[in-house]
C-alpha cells in the first residue's frame, strides 16, 4: 500500500495537472481555425490532449484521495527508511541554482566567476560545510568554472556571458 | 553486406574507434554509478555532439547506450543497487553470489552474458532492419499514426505503476510537444503570449531536464543513503567455456527474449530482463535456487537487458520509432543533426545507418574488453563522492542547454523540467511514456492531419487499410488488456474466497 506522503504528492500534482490542462485547452482554442482543405485544424489535437489529461488526472486524484483515507499513519519500526530524505538540501540547491542563473543571465557577473561561486557554494552545502572539504570545493569550483568556460568558448566556439 | 563491410572499414579509423571506446567507457561508468543513468549521460552529451561529425556523434551515443546498460551490473552485484533500472533483476542473484565470496564469478557471468546477447541482437539488427524499412516505406500517414498510437499504448501498458497513469504521462509528453508554429497553417498555438515559445520547446533542454536534472534532485534528496560495499580486488571476472556450455540454452533463450522485447516499440530493457528472468525460473528444474545467488538468474537478466539494445535499434532505424526511452533520445540526436528518422534514412544516409549497426557490434566488443579488464577499477569509482559529482553534472546541464541556442530560456526550460520530472517520479508517474509521447507527437499529428486531408476528412482509412487496421486493433486490445486482467483477477479472488 502506498504511503500517505506519496498519495498527498500525487493528489497535489494531479490537481496542478488539471489546472494546466484547463489552461492549455482554452489557450489552444485561440489558434487559427481549420481551413476548408484541412478538416482537423491546429487546435483539435492539443485540445483533445488537454481533455484527456484533465480526465486522467481527475481519475488519478480521485483514486489517490480514496486510498489516502484508508492508509494508516506511518509507524516507527522496520518499515522506516534507513536514511532521512534531505528535501531541505534540495530546496537550498535549487535556490542557489536560480541565483547562479540570474547572476550570469542578467550579466551581473561573468559566467566564469558566477560558476566558481556557484560550485563552491553547492559543493560546500552538499558536504555540510565540513572544514576539510572547503579547499577541495574551491579547487573543484575554480577548475571547472574556468575549464568549462575554456572548453565552450575556445574549443566549441560557443559564446558564454 | 557490402554496406556493412564498408562501414566497418570507415569505423576502423582512429577517431571513430576512439569515440566508440570513449562512449563505451563513459557509458559503463555512468551505468555503474548509482544515481547516474545512461539516459542522463546521452542527454548531457547531445549538445557536445552538435559540434562533431554526424557519424562520430551517433556511434559515440550508441556506444554510451551499450556501456550504460552493461555498467549497471557492477553496482547491482557489488552494492545490491542497480546502476541502471535494467539491472534490477541482477541484484536478486548477483549480490547474494558476491556476498558468498564469489563477486568475480558473478561479474564474469554477467559480462559474458551481456557480450553473448549483444552479438545475438546485432545479428537480428543486421538481418531485420533493412527488410523492415522496405516494408515501412509503403506506410502511409494512417499507418504511421496507428503505429505511434500502438507504441504509446504499449509503453503505457508495461510502464511501472498503473496503466492510466502511464497513458497520462504519454499524453503529457505529447502536449509539451504542441507549443509553437503549426506546420500546416503557420499560425502560433499554445504560446501563452511568450515569444520564446514561438519555436516551441526545444527537445534537448526538455530531455536534459527530465532525465538529468530530475535525477540530480533525487540524488540530493537521497544523499545520506549508504550502501554496503563488497571488494572485488584480486578476483577475475571472466566467464569460462564450461559456464558458456552450461548456460548456452539460457543464453540463447534470454537473448532472443531481450531482442524481441527490444524490437517492440516503446518497451525497454527492464521488461526484457524481467521476462527473461521469470522464464528462466519457470523453466528451471531448481526454481527455488533463484534469488539465492544462482548463476542462471544472473545470466538470464544480463543477457536479456543487453539484447534489448540491439533489438530497440531495429524500429529506430527502420521506422523512426524509438524502441526504448534512450532510443527516443537517440531519435532526438538524429533530428538535431538535421537527419530525417524513418525508413528513408536507408536511402538518404545509408553510410550512417550501416555505421550505427557496426558501431553497435564494436561497442559490444569494447564493452567486454573494458569490463573484463577494468572492472575492479570501475568498481572503485563507486567511491567518487557525489557531493562533487552532482554539482559538476548540474553545471554541464545548464551550460549544455545554453550552448544549444545561446538563450537563457533554454536554461529555464532545463531547470523547470527538472522539477517537473522529479515531481512526476515522486507521484509515481513514469517518465518513459512522457519522452516517447514528446518525441512521437509531431509524427502522429502530422500523419493524422495529412491523412485526413488526403481522405477528405474521412477516418475510414484507419480501418479499411490492412496495416493501419492491424495496428489499431492491437492498440485497442492493449488498451483493454489491463482492465480485462484486473476483472479476471477480481473474479479469481472472489472465487477463491467462496471455496470452502
Amino acid at each position: 500500500m502506498a504511503s500517505r506522503s506519496f498519495l498527498a504528492f500525487r493528489i497535489g500534482f494531479g490537481a496542478v495537472l488539471m489546472i494546466v490542462a484547463a489552461f492549455a485547452y482554452f489557450e489552444a482554442g485561440k489558434a487559427v481555425p481549420p481551413t476548408s482543405y484541412e478538416p482537423l485544424g491546429p487546435a483539435a489535437v492539443p485540445q483533445g490532449l488537454a481533455v484527456l489529461i484533465l480526465i486522467l488526472s481527475a481519475i488519478m486524484v480521485a483514486r489517490a484521495a480514496r486510498e489516502y483515507g484508508r492508509v494508516k499513519s506511518a509507524t516507527r519500526g522496520g518499515d522506516a527508511p534507513a536514511y532521512q530524505p534531505r528535501y531541505d538540501l534540495a530546496a537550498i540547491a535549487a535556490a542557489l541554482t536560480v541565483i547562479y542563473v540570474l547572476l550570469f543571465g542578467l550579466h551581473i557577473m561573468s559566467f566564469r566567476w558566477a560558476t566558481v561561486l556557484f560550485l563552491t557554494a553547492l559543493c560546500m552545502l552538499l558536504n555540510r560545510f565540513r572544514p576539510r572539504q572547503i579547499p577541495i570545493s574551491l579547487a573543484v569550483a575554480v577548475a571547472f568554472g574556468f575549464g568549462i568556460h575554456y572548453l565552450f568558448t575556445r574549443v566549441f566556439v560557443v559564446g558564454l556571458p | 553486406m557490402g554496406g556493412h563491410l564498408e562501414a566497418l572499414g570507415h569505423l576502423s579509423g582512429f577517431w571513430p574507434l576512439f569515440y566508440i571506446f570513449l562512449g563505451t567507457a563513459l557509458g559503463i561508468i555512468f551505468g555503474a554509478i548509482p544515481g547516474l543513468t545512461g539516459a542522463m549521460l546521452i542527454a548531457l552529451s547531445l549538445p557536445l555532439t552538435f559540434y562533431m561529425d554526424t557519424i562520430n556523434a551517433l556511434v559515440m551515443l550508441i556506444s554510451m547506450y551499450v556501456g550504460a546498460i552493461s555498467g549497471g551490473l557492477i553496482t547491482a552485484t557489488l552494492f545490491r543497487m542497480p546502476g541502471t533500472p535494467a539491472s534490477v533483476m541482477t541484484t536478486f542473484d548477483g549480490y547474494p553470489m558476491a556476498r558468498a565470496g564469489n563477486p568475480g564469478r558473478a561479474l564474469g557471468l554477467g559480462i559474458g552474458a551481456s557480450f553473448f546477447a549483444g552479438i545475438v541482437s546485432w545479428i537480428f539488427l543486421v538481418l531485420l532492419t533493412e527488410p523492415l524499412s522496405d516494408i515501412a516505406v509503403r506506410f502511409g500517414p494512417f499507418e504511421y499514426f496507428t503505429l505511434v498510437l500502438m507504441a504509446l499504448v504499449l509503453i503505457a501498458s508495461v510502464s511501472k505503476g498503473e496503466f492510466l497513469v502511464g497513458l497520462l504521462s504519454g499524453f503529457l509528453g505529447m502536449l509539451v510537444a504542441m507549443p509553437g508554429y503549426d506546420q500546416s497553417t503557420g499560425g502560433l498555438r499554445l504560446t501563452f503570449g511568450f515569444h520564446e515559445l514561438d519555436a516551441g520547446l526545444s527537445l534537448l533542454p526538455v530531455l536534459i531536464g527530465v532525465f538529468a536534472v530530475s535525477q540530480i534532485i533525487a540524488d540530493i534528496v537521497e544523499i545520506d543513503r549508504k550502501a554496503e560495499r563488497i571488494d572485488v580486488r584480486g578476483q577475475r571476472a571472466l566467464m569460462s567455456l564450461r559456464d558458456l556450455g552450461r548456460q548456452f540454452i539460457n543464453l540463447v533463450r534470454s537473448s532472443l527474449i531481450g531482442t524481441w522485447v527490444g524490437i517492440l516499440p516503446g518497451i525497454g530493457a527492464v521488461i526484457g530482463s524481467v521476462l527473461a528472468y521469470s522464464t528462466a525460473k519457470n523453466l528451471s528444474k531448481t526454481p527455488e535456487k533463484f534469488g539465492t545467488g544462482f548463476e542462471d538468474g544472473i545470466v538470464a537478466s544480463e543477457a536479456a537487458n543487453n539484447a534489448t539494445v540491439g533489438g530497440a535499434l531495429v524500429p529506430l532505424i527502420a521506422l523512426g520509432i524509438p524502441g526504448s526511452v534512450i532510443d527516443a533520445i537517440l531519435l532526438g540526436a538524429l533530428i538535431i543533426h538535421s537527419l530525417q528518422p524513418g525508413p528513408m534514412l536507408f536511402v538518404s544516409n545509408p553510410d550512417l545507418v550501416y555505421a550505427m549497426m557496426m558501431a553497435f557490434l564494436i561497442a559490444n566488443i569494447f564493452m567486454f574488453l573494458v569490463m573484463t579488464g577494468a572492472v575492479k577499477y570501475i568498481a572503485m569509482m563507486m567511491y567518487a563522492p557525489k557531493t562533487y559529482l552532482l554539482p559538476i553534472i548540474l553545471l554541464f546541464c545548464i551550460v549544455g542547454a545554453f550552448a544549444l541556442n545561446n538563450r537563457m530560456f533554454d536554461v529555464v526550460v532545463v531547470l523547470s523540467f527538472g522539477v517537473i520530472g522529479y515531481a512526476m517520479e515522486r507521484s509515481g508517474i513514469p517518465l518513459g511514456p512522457f519522452v516517447i509521447g514528446l518525441v512521437l507527437a509531431p509524427i502522429a499529428e502530422t500523419a493524422l492531419r495529412s491523412g485526413l486531408m488526403a481522405s477528405d476528412g474521412s477516418f475510414w482509412p484507419l480501418v479499411t487499410r490492412p496495416i493501419s487496421c492491424t495496428f489499431l486493433v492491437v492498440s485497442i486490445l492493449l488498451f483493454l488488456w489491463p482492465f480485462l486482467r484486473e476483472f479476471l483477477d477480481r473474479r479469481k479472488a472472489g472465487a477463491t474466497i467462496e471455496e470452502p
